[in-house]
């Protein structure tokens, strides 16, 4: 049997370590890469874009009340998105623990959420600025527009579905007229031709 | 005493028995499974339809599936266990011209004499001096065939084995420890061959060793987790489910059309793995080609795309049910239809049929199979617009095979209860029969729509489920794949077009005529309201167009029924002794002991109070009421 010099446990620990460290090193580095890649969950959030463009602008100075519009609309776009989020959480939730989903979106559904927490927060923040307690009173109101919106793009539909389901409805009616007519059509025949035999038969 | 020695395998003796010991462990159970894959038909596959019928695309049909077939031989396990088992017989050869070394052979004094263990010490010198004068050198020059070196090597064995045991140290050793010498030391080998150990091996094997642990293992078991987690459990693509999800939250789902939701199909990541660098476009302009049954120029490549969209739609169904939206499901599972019968979504279900006249359907929106198969040959021919008596008879024993579904009852119910109470664990039963067309079945026998308690069903309700056969194969020509069929069960509420239950899926049922039942576990208890329910059942084939059923069922709450005391003591067994159990089990009655006593039982005997059947009158568990009242 040979003797087995003392660099080769050194050698086997160095070479095994440097390899995992290696592995480690490219697997966070993808990793931090493809969290990079996610796409956010929303596009881009226009109505906050203007309201920090119109604010940002000194001359000449954008009037107070559009500076509020803005906010308010940019608080508005804020309780779109979270009742959104609320509302396809749990199913998301559901998707996911059951393994029907991967969990590249239900990271991007966590970010999303802290987006718009930290993005509530800011907004809350300049509406105090610009008039103290506002905050408290801004997101009700949102809430309320878009309550508001909601039903107006539900009246706006009913003309169109009324529109379809009139067709559909024709098209039933026509279908159960036309077999109905046939039925009596061949009852009548029917009748008729038993009438004859029964002539004949007498 | 012996001390013992660890060997490594010099002259490579045991190691190739070692790597072939090793090698049959893992080839042999994997050429077993191989060979039943193999040998299995496929399942899905059924002659029963070949009607002579051909689709204009039949030859790229079949063409895709002999490939699709092929591959079931040729895959890379296969090919894996062909080179184990050369290996494997390469090892053998190896071993078999390996000479066995003749020094291995043990030497044994009394088999060289020829002589019983137990020989005196005078018979072995009368033995041995009776054997030299045979065997001597000098005495055998006239025998022939073996050569005098032989010879005179078998004489020297003699001496020798003579020797060590007219020794009596010799040959005590020997009978005591099997050697001349005394006790051996104890030899173990290692199976592995010398070099591997030896000095100027150990930076091989060390590079050799930290590539497998540090290289090679990080790298299969990463692979292996990002291969498993880029699927998801419905076997679709992650980016594909997440897809989908995205955009059922995004958008109003009562609204989703049915080009939206091919739009959604043809976005899968799978189309872009299967032909890399493919347009959803692309997919699109495939799919749609395929429902309206045209052929396009790469006509494989659609069917390939084609091939992948029924399981897509499988998964999208899968994640639509997290959304509730009965509207969503419904439409998605009219689209499976439609991928499997190569027909746009919610097309006349007489185009289905083989041979029939697609514009001449078209113009008679009215018909169905069912009221289509109930008219005279000539009618039935002029609905369909054929005019061959052949095409006429394909297109019927098509039409006679599909599976209709017919519910007869549906209803809810607690096991070993009559009532459903409420926050009761409930389940619903629903009894269905599979009709064909132009065939009216005999009113059933209410019999058969009972649902009667034996012990294995209250105990395991949906035991039930798995006694009907499985579902045949389907006749879809243009499908380039088998699916299997199924029949995915929704539980609506009506009121809110909502499913109240995951969607299920039936595939075993009679399809003589005879009665299946199916049963599903609610997973919620139910409602604490007395009152009625309104829900719809409904049957969802992802096969035929028009197979499907929907009935209403209705949910009566109803509160506990109260016990009422029969004093009928004549034949009825005592309700706590085991017949008393046995009776209530199957639905019998049982006597009843007096209050008092009853729950003087309970607090001594606590076990029997909380069994199941016996406290409804005591105050710990009131909901469940006994059979034995009514």
């Amino acid at each position: 049997m040979g003797k087995v010099s003392l660099y080769a446990p050194i050698a086997y620990l160095v070479l095994l370590i440097s390899s995992l460290a290696l592995f480690s090193t490219i697997y966070r580095r993808r990793k931090v890469r493809r969290l990079i890649g996610l796409k956010p969950w929303f596009e881009e959030h226009d109505a906050r874009d203007i309201y920090l463009s119109l604010k940002a602008q000194t001359s000449p100075k954008v009037p107070e009340k559009m500076l509020k519009a803005a906010l308010l609309r940019r608080a508005t776009e804020d309780v779109r998105r979270i009742m959104s989020l609320q509302e396809s959480k749990p199913a998301l939730a559901e998707l996911h623990q059951r393994g029907a989903v991967g969990d590249e979106i239900w990271t991007r559904f966590l970010a999303a959420e802290k987006v718009m927490d930290a993005e509530v927060m800011e907004c809350a923040g300049e509406a105090n600025a610009i008039k103290p307690g506002w905050a408290q009173t801004l997101f009700p109101s949102a809430a309320e527009i878009v309550h508001n919106s909601r039903i107006r793009d539900h009246l706006t539909e009913v003309p169109e579905l009324q529109k379809a389901e009139r067709e559909k409805w024709e098209k039933e009616r026509e279908k159960v007229v036309s077999e109905l007519e046939k039925e009596n059509d061949s009852s009548v025949i029917a009748e008729t031709e038993t009438k004859k035999t029964n002539k004949k038969k007498k | 005493m012996s001390d013992s020695r660890y060997s490594y395998d010099e002259n490579a003796e045991v190691w190739p028995y070692f790597a072939m010991t090793l090698l049959s462990l893992v080839l042999l159970p994997s050429t077993w499974k191989a060979a039943i894959r193999a040998v299995k038909p496929d399942k899905d596959y059924s002659p029963k339809f070949e009607n002579g019928y051909k689709p204009e695309n039949y030859e790229e049909v079949e063409k895709f599936r002999k490939k699709n077939r092929k591959s079931k031989i040729f895959t890379k396990t296969n090919i894996f266990i062909a080179i184990g088992w050369i290996i494997l017989v390469v090892v053998a050869y190896f071993i078999h011209t390996q000479e066995t070394p003749e020094d291995r052979k043990r030497f044994d004094p009394y088999e060289i004499l020829g002589i019983p263990s137990s020989a005196t010490e005078r018979e072995i010198k009368s033995r041995y001096r009776k054997l030299s004068l045979k065997f001597h050198p000098d005495k055998i020059r006239n025998i022939v065939n073996t050569t005098r070196e032989v010879m005179e090597a078998q004489f020297v064995e003699m001496t020798k084995a003579y020797k060590s045991l007219t020794d009596e140290v010799t040959r005590n050793n020997f009978n005591e420890y099997g050697h001349p010498d005394g006790p051996q030391p104890m030899k173990h080998g290692i199976a592995l061959p010398k070099w591997l150990v030896e000095e100027r091996g150990t930076p091989l094997v060390i590079l050799g060793y930290s590539c497998l642990v540090g290289v090679a293992l990080p790298f299969v078991v990463w692979n292996w987790w990002s291969g498993t987690k880029q699927y998801t459990k419905n076997r679709i693509h992650t980016v594909t489910a997440a897809n989908i999800f995205e955009a059922f939250a995004k958008s109003n789902l009562d609204n989703f059309a049915f080009e939206d939701l091919i739009r959604l199909l043809a976005n899968s990541q799978e189309y872009k793995i299967l032909i890399p660098g493919i347009s959803s476009d692309t997919v699109y302009d495939y799919l749609s080609a395929y429902l309206s049954r045209e052929k396009v120029e790469d006509e494989l490549r659609k069917l390939a795309v084609v091939s992948r969209s029924v399981a897509i739609l499988d998964g999208m169904l899968d994640i639509a049910s997290a959304f509730k939206n009965a509207t969503l499901l419904r439409k998605i599972i009219s689209l499976t239809q439609a991928f499997t019968q190569a027909l746009p979504p919610e097309s006349n279900e007489l185009l289905q049929l083989p041979k029939v006249d697609k514009e001449h359907i078209i113009d008679s929106t009215s018909s169905t199979l069912k009221s289509t198969f109930c008219l005279s040959d000539e009618e039935q021919k002029e609905v369909l617009g054929i005019t061959s008596d052949d095409d006429w008879k394909i297109a019927r024993a098509v039409a006679f095979q599909i599976p209709t579904i017919e519910i007869l009852d549906a209803f809810f119910k607690v096991p070993g209860e009559t009532v459903v109470t409420p926050q009761s664990i409930a389940h619903l039963v629903i009894k269905f029969r599979v009709s064909n067309p132009g065939t009216t079945l005999p009113t059933p026998d209410p019999k058969d729509l009972e649902e009667v308690d034996n012990a294995l069903t209250i105990k395991k309700p949906l035991s039930t489920n798995d006694i009907a056969p499985q579902v045949e194969a389907i006749y879809a020509p243009y499908l380039p794949v088998y699916i299997r069929p199924k029949w995915t069960v929704l539980l609506v509420n009506p009121r809110e077009n909502r499913i109240v239950e995951p969607p299920s899926n039936v595939t075993r049922m009679y399809i003589d005529g005879s009665v299946t039942t199916y049963k599903i576990q609610l997973s919620a208890p139910m409602p604490d309201q007395i009152g009625q329910y309104r829900f719809l059942v409904e049957f969802r084939s992802n096969a035929y167009i028009g197979a499907d059923a929907v009935r209403s069922v209705v949910l009566n709450i109803e509160p506990a029924p109260k016990v009422e005391e029969i004093e009928d003591d004549i034949s009825d067994p005592e309700e706590d002794s085991i017949a008393g159990a046995m009776a209530q089990l199957r639905g019998g009655k049982t006597k009843r002991r007096p209050l008092d006593d009853m729950s003087e039982e309970d607090s001594e005997e606590e076990e029997e109070s909380s069994s199941e059947e016996e406290d409804s009158d005591t105050d710990i568990n009131t909901d469940t009421e006994d059979e034995e009242e009514k």
